[in-house]
């Protein structure tokens, strides 16, 4: 361990020794409208390579300073205008007019969930006003905008988001820039990020090691945090929704403003608060349904010649009630529980939480900066600190304290190089590090996932090349991992640990084939060592009736992933996007039911263990979207997934069934008053997930229960932002027909139907005072 | 000035880490607290003990398999007093878990439900604080003739609260043991 310091700190006192040039040049920038001649407030300008951004004041006029001498590609957007790229090459501070076209039909803009072409990935963001129609939902629901990304649930406060078939320990969540360090091995685990803290979520579909480090298989959700103001004055928003069926307020502020001066410094405080009682399912309301929430953050950054410092803190904190009735204790009262039509636990509207809950809370802290030392060479590194708590409450308690409760702590940094000797190509090298230590607490009842410490370090180089109509990336990586855990029964002291290590590699090309056609492929591996439950579960998992049984001895799984897409667009009329994939992984870990059950004190529990399979998951996602008129716009989806066990021969559990999806939206022409107002109505279909697990001779080794009927969903939403104070309302209805329907992918299908007719009001106020 | 902000870096990198330390490596012994791991019934005759049956999985649910699971024997047409005793064997020493189950007998309730036995008849003789029967304690009367079946013994928790309508389909398991049962 302490080469790797010694490595450490060489690698930051190398950057420092980077000689910087003067980088004291001012760009200005006029932006107009090419038709009307009139100056565009607001527009934007981004410097892509180092992820920065300004806008344009309300004269269209923006300074960029502290500039090097060098080429410069910037690209400039503004609502209803065709973004455009812009090319300088800056030897003298300078002044230019840039004039932008603004398109006919307007609300092609607003699309907003934006495939990245330019990436050898596939990348998609959700921002702008598809983000806003998501408000108020949790992290894994607002993503679901996102083609490709489904959520695993439990009931109706918790969910995980689910991509290309793959969850929990098997995709990273990104916040902040830092991987967010919980207890995400559990499905019933929901991620600790509050929507709120980001306006901009990008998801990265498929296999992302070389990045992002071990457990990034299928792939990466990115919560890029909002960009400082380097400006003067005081912003911010604030964010209401209201939901109608579990009578679920959220209220969120965001308060942000800056400094111009030699050395800028900018500040951000956002907070968000949540509470919402029983869900209604169609005929009853779920028992013990209630949520809590609480979130905030904090951060500062500090322009100095070409450091740009930030800090920053995060704290969430979340108490959700458990449905009893899905707190099963053996097959008996699982069996009463699935053969019942209606839930079991009676229940009542009622903000109340009892037991059995959940409580989580997550706070990071973290400080870094970036430092463009000139042209060719920029670098940026971060170090953090989280700390998690989950604490479980069973049904069942003769004491106060939580039957299971776990502390975990990371540290954890990152050191970045990007080189850029000529336009075109990027050499990226970067190192990571982690430690982490898990503990449970005293007042733990029981031990299911051991007491652990890990170390993990890892190394990376990506080679970015821009030619023509290709660009083309290709990065390998190196990572280990030491695991050492801790384990007590009877007294004696169980001490076991583990190393990892890994290659993983990377291909990848885009190539804009005509201005409307580009396709784009990659090749890359990604790994995961063993979570600690799946090597030492040997008990109990309370809630859904099982016995676990880990092993120790497991290998890390590799994964091999090809993912092949397809663009047609056509101006903002009309786009056509498909992608196809296919994530080999070879000692896929997952949980086989074995015979017999086991014999408890309280009856039979079903027996599962752990166990190492070749896996194979191939699948489509698609999506289209064409302008009829300019008023109307039609939309497609469709996601078809097929996993196999390939070692048995037979499908996976648990994967999502096909789904397809149509809307059409109608959008008002925008008025003194209204500003885009739009409505949109959609469909969507889930089928019945046919492709399950079949034992024909032992099929009571298959699942609980199969999977429940296909169901058809109506969803409806309406948009506007009011012209003048520029407040921003959303009406959006889920499942409209009140339909009573189960979701394969819902841990309490068994149990209860998932929730009826929601009316969701959202509004965002802005506030001004530059 | 860059080295220095290094060294201030590294510097904090390693206070957070050492700051945040947790006693990982002394982990507390995997002793389920208010676990049931051990059920007794005890039976006695106008006092006298006649026989004892044990459901006992020291460790746990998972783990090791039960280390013993007894038969319930009784003679044909008498009346016993039978008694239910409780132990959470993961702890050392061990925890009586009968008076914690009596404490919280207002949201607990025992069904005794024969199969194949006809002519046995349990009786419910204890009661909780707010007077309902709770099941630690009953009365047996076995039927005159010889017969083999099977007695489910289920604890429910109840933590809404008992009524004296509850059913077995209330609130949650606590203990399930189906007994073979023999009267001869």
């Amino acid at each position: 361990m302490r080469n790797f310091w010694i490595l450490f700190t060489g690698l930051f006192i190398l950057h420092a020794e980077v000689i910087a040039q003067s980088c004291k040049l001012t760009l200005q920038l006029t932006i107009k409208d090419d038709h009307s001649l009139e100056p565009l407030a607001g527009a934007s300008v981004i410097w892509e390579k180092q992820n920065k951004v300004w806008y344009t004041e309300n004269d269209g006029r923006v300074q960029l300073t502290n500039l090097c001498p060098g080429n410069y590609v910037f690209q400039v957007s503004h609502i209803g205008c065709e973004p455009r790229e812009f090319e300088i090459n800056l030897t003298t501070s300078t002044a230019r007019e840039i004039w932008m076209h603004h398109v006919k039909v307007e609300l092609g803009e607003v699309s907003v969930v934006g495939i990245r072409p330019s990436q050898t990935e596939v990348r998609e963001d959700l921002r702008g006003t598809k983000l806003f129609a998501t408000r108020g939902l949790n992290l894994a629901q607002s993503l679901e905008a996102v083609n490709g990304v489904r959520i695993l649930s439990t009931g109706s406060t918790i969910s995980k988001p689910i991509i290309h078939g793959l969850h929990s320990n098997r995709i990273l969540l990104v916040t902040n820039g830092v991987k967010l360090e919980s207890q995400q091995w559990g499905t019933d685990h929901a991620p600790e990020i509050d929507p709120f803290a980001s306006d901009k979520f990008s998801v990265v579909k498929g296999a992302a090691s070389v990045r992002y480090g071990a457990e990034a298989i299928g792939g990466v959700v990115i919560a890029e945090p909002r960009r400082f103001p380097h400006e003067k004055g005081v912003s911010g928003e604030i964010n209401a929704v209201a939901f109608s069926n579990n009578g679920m307020g959220v209220i969120s502020g965001l308060l942000e403003g800056g400094s111009e001066s030699k050395n800028p410094i900018g500040w951000r405080l956002q907070g968000t608060l949540k509470k919402g009682g029983s869900t209604r399912i169609p005929g009853y309301w779920l028992a013990n349904t209630a949520i809590d929430e609480g979130n905030f953050s904090a951060g500062i950054s500090l322009q100095k010649n070409q450091w740009n410092w930030d800090a920053s803190f995060t704290y969430f904190s979340t108490q959700l009630g458990l449905y009893p009735g899905a707190h099963v204790d053996n097959i008996d009262d699982l069996n009463n529980a699935i053969a019942s039509e209606k839930p079991l636990f009676p229940g009542s509207f009622t903000y109340d939480i009892d037991r059995p809950y959940q409580q989580a809370k997550h706070w990071m802290a973290k400080a870094g900066a970036k430092i463009i030392w000139n042209n060719e060479h920029n670098s940026s590194f971060w170090i953090a600190h989280q700390e998690n708590q989950r604490d479980e409450f069973d049904a069942r308690a003769f004491n106060p304290f939580p039957e299971l409760s776990l502390n975990m702590g990371t540290t954890s940094a990152e050191i970045l190089h990007n080189y850029e000797p000529v336009s075109g190509l990027v050499w990226q090298n970067g190192a990571n590090f982690s430690f982490q230590q898990n503990i449970n607490n005293p007042s733990s009842a029981r031990i299911f996932i051991r007491n652990f410490e890990s170390w993990n370090v890892g190394g990376f180089s990506i080679l970015k090349l821009k030619s023509g109509k290709f660009r083309n990336e290709a990065g390998i990586r190196y990572d280990y991992k030491f695991f050492e855990s801790y384990y007590r029964q009877n007294s004696i002291l169980t001490v076991h640990n583990r190393t990892f290590s890994n290659v993983t590699a990377t291909l990848g090309t885009y190539f804009a084939a005509t201005p409307r056609l580009s396709l784009m492929m990659n090749v890359a591996s990604a790994w995961r060592p063993p979570a600690p439950n799946e090597l030492y579960a040997n008990g109990l998992h309370q809630g859904l009736a099982a016995v676990e049984i880990g092993n120790p001895d497991f290998k890390a799984e590799k994964a091999l992933n090809v993912n092949f897409q397809i663009i047609y667009k056509k101006d903002s009329t009309f786009l056509i996007e498909g992608t196809f994939y296919n994530n080999y992984i070879n000692d896929f870990i997952y949980l086989q039911p074995v015979q017999p059950p086991a014999l408890t004190i309280n009856g039979f529990y079903p027996k599962f263990e752990y166990r190492q399979t070749k896996a194979n998951l191939t699948g489509l996602d698609f999506s289209t979207s064409y302008f009829i008129t300019n008023n109307v716009e039609l939309s497609g989806k469709a996601n078809v997934l097929f996993a196999r066990n390939l070692a048995i021969d037979d499908w996976l559990i648990l994967m999502p069934a096909d789904r397809y999806e149509i809307a059409a939206s109608y959008f008002f022409p925008s008025g003194n008053k209204f500003t885009r107002p739009y409505v949109k109505a959609s469909v969507s279909h889930t089928v019945e997930q046919k492709r399950v697990p079949d034992d024909k001779a032992n099929p009571f080794l298959n699942d609980y229960a199969p999977p429940p009927p296909a169901f058809t969903l109506i969803e409806w939403e309406a948009g506007t932002i009011l012209t003048r104070s520029k407040i921003q309302a959303g009406l959006s209805v889920y499942n409209l027909m009140n339909t009573s329907y189960r979701d394969y992918m819902n841990r309490f299908r068994y149990f209860a139907d998932e929730a009826g007719l929601n009316i969701a009001l959202r509004i965002k106020i802005p506030i001004n005072n530059k | 000035m860059h080295t220095k902000s290094v060294t201030l870096l590294t510097a904090l990198l390693l206070l957070l880490m050492v700051s945040c330390k947790k006693d990982v490596d002394n982990p507390g012994d995997d002793a389920a607290h208010n676990a049931i791991t051990t059920f007794s019934i005890k039976f006695s005759e106008a006092g006298t003990l006649v026989y004892e049956a044990v459901f006992d999985d020291p460790d746990g649910p998972g783990g090791a398999a039960p280390i013993r699971f007894d038969e319930i024997k009784l003679s044909p047409g008498k009346t016993f007093q039978a008694s239910i005793t409780l132990t959470n064997k993961s702890k050392t020493p061990a925890e009586d878990m009968t008076s914690v189950v009596r404490t919280a007998g207002h949201q607990h309730l025992f069904f005794y439900t024969p199969t194949g036995l006809p002519g046995l008849n349990i009786t419910l003789t204890d009661k909780d604080r707010i007077g309902l029967p709770i099941g630690i304690e009953t009365q047996w009367q076995t039927p005159a003739t010889a017969q083999t079946g099977t007695l489910r013994i289920n604890l429910r928790h109840i933590a809404a609260g008992k009524t004296s309508s509850s059913k077995e389909t209330d609130g949650h398991s606590d203990i399930l043991i189906d007994f073979a049962t023999k009267i001869q």
